[in-house]
């Protein structure tokens, strides 16, 4: 029996589209350039990153606050640039910025996070015959938002963002036995939640 | 492996994160054990079923239009804040170009283009060095509001320490390498110049753990910040014993014995007293189980702050007593939690709290934000640098092209480092002096 499991972040994602040709300058040097105010770095940086940090500030924050939350994401980033030293990589810095930014956030709206997908979140509408298996597919999805903070944004990280463990170990400042045990309770959690449902 | 070890290796197995000698181990069992493999395919399925669920929900999501292009512009707004070239150093610049040209015109021969190049490398380079001293000049100016414009009475309220700590912090970096005797140093940690204290203290913390015993010898001889002395020299001796390496430790005199509290880089922390070492798993938790001690020796925790015998140790900034007081870590959350703790002691609605903070927060930024002082001249002496490179021969001016070219480098990168401090101080100042009014 073939039991190989390609690790997620290997996997075919949609954001991994090849990149222009003018943008395969290095991170330090996109870094440097950005230091130095040049508007082409800020367009390579944005273009980039934006899309996933968006999508993961949507997943935390939820719609309506995801774009603020981004922005204040990258100002904060330009501020602290000085700090990059290329220790992780571009992407996993931002989303500690972003962690970082939500905190605040948090603390700042005291409330719980709204419903992952609104108002500005286009839903693609199913075929029939895909109706039955997207129903499904949407029960665990509901299901993620009701994780604790910690759990969701564990899951986040490693199925959205495709971090590794010590990526994402990296980016929450904690051990990777404590990726592990959170990816493995989230999941706990999420198959309890939909087998109590189906049943 | 039994099936209990394997059970949990499952998950690793199934996200690609388990090492190749486990995988080899994990698959022996799982060739002989068809529970363990059933559990598995349960395992690959499910998890295939989740990441189609958030891949499904994620693709759909798309940043709301002319997003990114705001952020992009944003982004080159305050670049520029921060970059912005200040007036002065334009004017002298020009100053320098016209003098130099008049100087040359009187001269008796036009310079070669060494000579010229030469001449121009050193202007700029005086320029770079004029404009770091009135830099540091305006942070010490900053940071010294700061430092007066004390919020609260009590010197142990967090916004106090926040504010004495994120100006220890400048002023470390503000400070220029010294090359100074270890009895000068010590003597500077107490000087009235921030910019002296701050460069002795940066050049102490610098300091080898093997000079530890040349420290002490200083501290002898010369009078300075006793306790931050003191506290440099804990450290160099928790350095040369890299077990023991503390994030922060204090010492103290009670009642005739010595007692020493120490935190761990992992959070843990270390009460010495004579005769008994007590670890804990934090701040709280030593206050806690370790009670009757705590107060045999007056290690006390109230309102926010750890005390020995009177002396603040820690701040509780973040909902756990953390020793943050003396560390050398400051960062904006720190500050922001203090004030926001000093808030909710004056304000009893956390909505009004909030706005409080996000006020000041933007007063704050917009302090930092705002383009460098256009006031001001940097002159530089033109014709002082003309008759030096008049002066040079061929090979002399060679090398001091190259050698100025390196300098420029190292020029360069400070004044972006001070232009960045500068906006951290008067953050820093706003800071402080926005809670003056709120008094």
């Amino acid at each position: 029996m073939d039991i190989f499991v390609e690790p997620w972040s290997a996997l075919d994602w949609p954001d991994a589209r090849p990149m222009d040709s003018q943008s395969l300058r290095s991170e330090s040097e996109l870094v440097a350039a950005c230091r130095a105010g040049e508007r082409a770095a800020f367009e390579e940086l944005v273009g980039r990153y934006y899309d996933r940090i968006f999508r993961l500030a949507h997943g935390m924050a939820g719609p309506s606050s995801a774009a603020d939350l981004v922005q204040e994401t990258f100002l904060a980033a330009l501020r602290s640039m000085r700090n990059f030293r290329g220790e992780s990589q571009l992407s996993t810095w931002l989303i500690s910025i972003l962690r970082h930014q939500y905190s605040i956030f948090l603390r700042q709206r005291k409330r719980q996070p709204e419903p992952l997908v609104g108002v500005h979140g286009r839903v693609t509408v199913p075929s029939p015959d895909q109706e039955g298996k997207d129903d499904g597919l949407r029960r665990i999805f509901e299901r993620v938002k009701d994780l604790p903070e910690e759990l969701r944004e564990t899951l986040l990280l490693f199925h959205v963002e495709g971090l590794r463990y010590a990526e994402i170990a990296r980016v929450l400042g904690c051990p990777i036995g404590t990726v592990r045990s959170r990816l493995f309770e989230a999941r706990e959690r999420l198959r309890k939640m939909c087998e109590s449902r189906q049943a | 492996m039994t099936c209990d070890d394997a059970r949990p290796a499952l998950e690793a197995l199934v996200d690609g994160e388990l090492a190749r000698e486990d995988e080899r181990v994990l698959r022996d069992h799982l060739a002989s054990c068809s529970a363990c493999e059933r559990h598995l395919a349960d395992r690959r399925a499910f998890s295939l079923s989740l990441r189609s669920a958030l891949e499904r929900e994620f693709q759909s999501v798309e940043p709301p239009p002319g997003a990114r292009e705001r952020v992009t512009e944003l982004l080159l707004a305050a670049s520029r804040r921060r970059l912005g070239v200040p007036g002065r150093l334009a004017a002298a610049l020009v100053i320098g170009l016209a003098v130099g040209l008049a100087a040359w015109a009187v001269g008796l021969s036009r310079p070669t283009r060494l000579q010229a190049e030469v001449a121009d490398r050193l202007r700029n380079r005086d320029v770079h060095q004029e404009e770091i001293r009135e830099l540091t000049r305006e942070i010490g100016r900053d940071l010294e509001e700061a430092l007066e414009s004390s919020p609260s009475a009590d010197p142990l309220a967090p916004p106090t320490l926040a504010i004495r700590q994120g100006a220890a912090v400048i002023e470390s970096q503000i400070a220029e390498p010294a090359e100074k005797t270890l009895p000068q140093l010590v003597s500077d940690t107490a000087s009235r110049n921030p910019a002296v204290r701050g460069a002795a203290r940066s050049a102490l913390k610098r300091l080898d753990p093997s000079r530890v015993d040349d420290l002490r010898r200083a501290i002898d001889e010369s009078r300075g910040d006793t306790a931050f002395v003191q506290q440099i020299v804990e450290e160099l001796e928790d350095r040369a014993q890299p077990v023991e390496r503390g994030k922060v430790s204090i010492s103290k005199t009670v009642n005739g014995s010595t007692v020493s509290l120490s935190q761990m880089r992992d959070g843990r922390v270390r009460l010495v007293i004579p005769g008994r070492t007590i670890e804990a798993r934090g701040m709280a938790d030593l206050l806690k189980r370790h009670a009757e001690v705590c107060r045999q020796y007056s290690v006390a925790g109230r309102d926010g702050f750890v005390t020995i015998d009177g002396t603040p140790a820690a701040v509780d900034f973040r909902g756990q007593l953390d020793l943050v007081f003396r560390t050398g870590t400051w960062t904006d959350e720190v500050q922001w939690d203090a004030y926001r703790a000093w808030m909710a002691s004056r304000v009893p609605d956390p909505r009004q709290v909030e706005v409080r903070v996000k006020e000041l927060q933007d007063r704050c930024r917009r302090q930092m934000d705002r383009p460098l002082e256009t006031t001001g001249e940097i002159r530089v002496d033109v014709e002082r640098i003309m008759k030096e490179v008049r002066a040079m021969t061929h090979q002399q001016l060679e090398e001091t092209r190259i050698r100025v070219e390196q300098e420029m480098k190292t020029l360069d990168a400070r004044l972006e480092e001070l232009r960045d401090l500068r906006a951290h101080a008067r953050g820093l100042r706003a800071y402080a002096e926005g809670m003056v009014h709120e008094k």
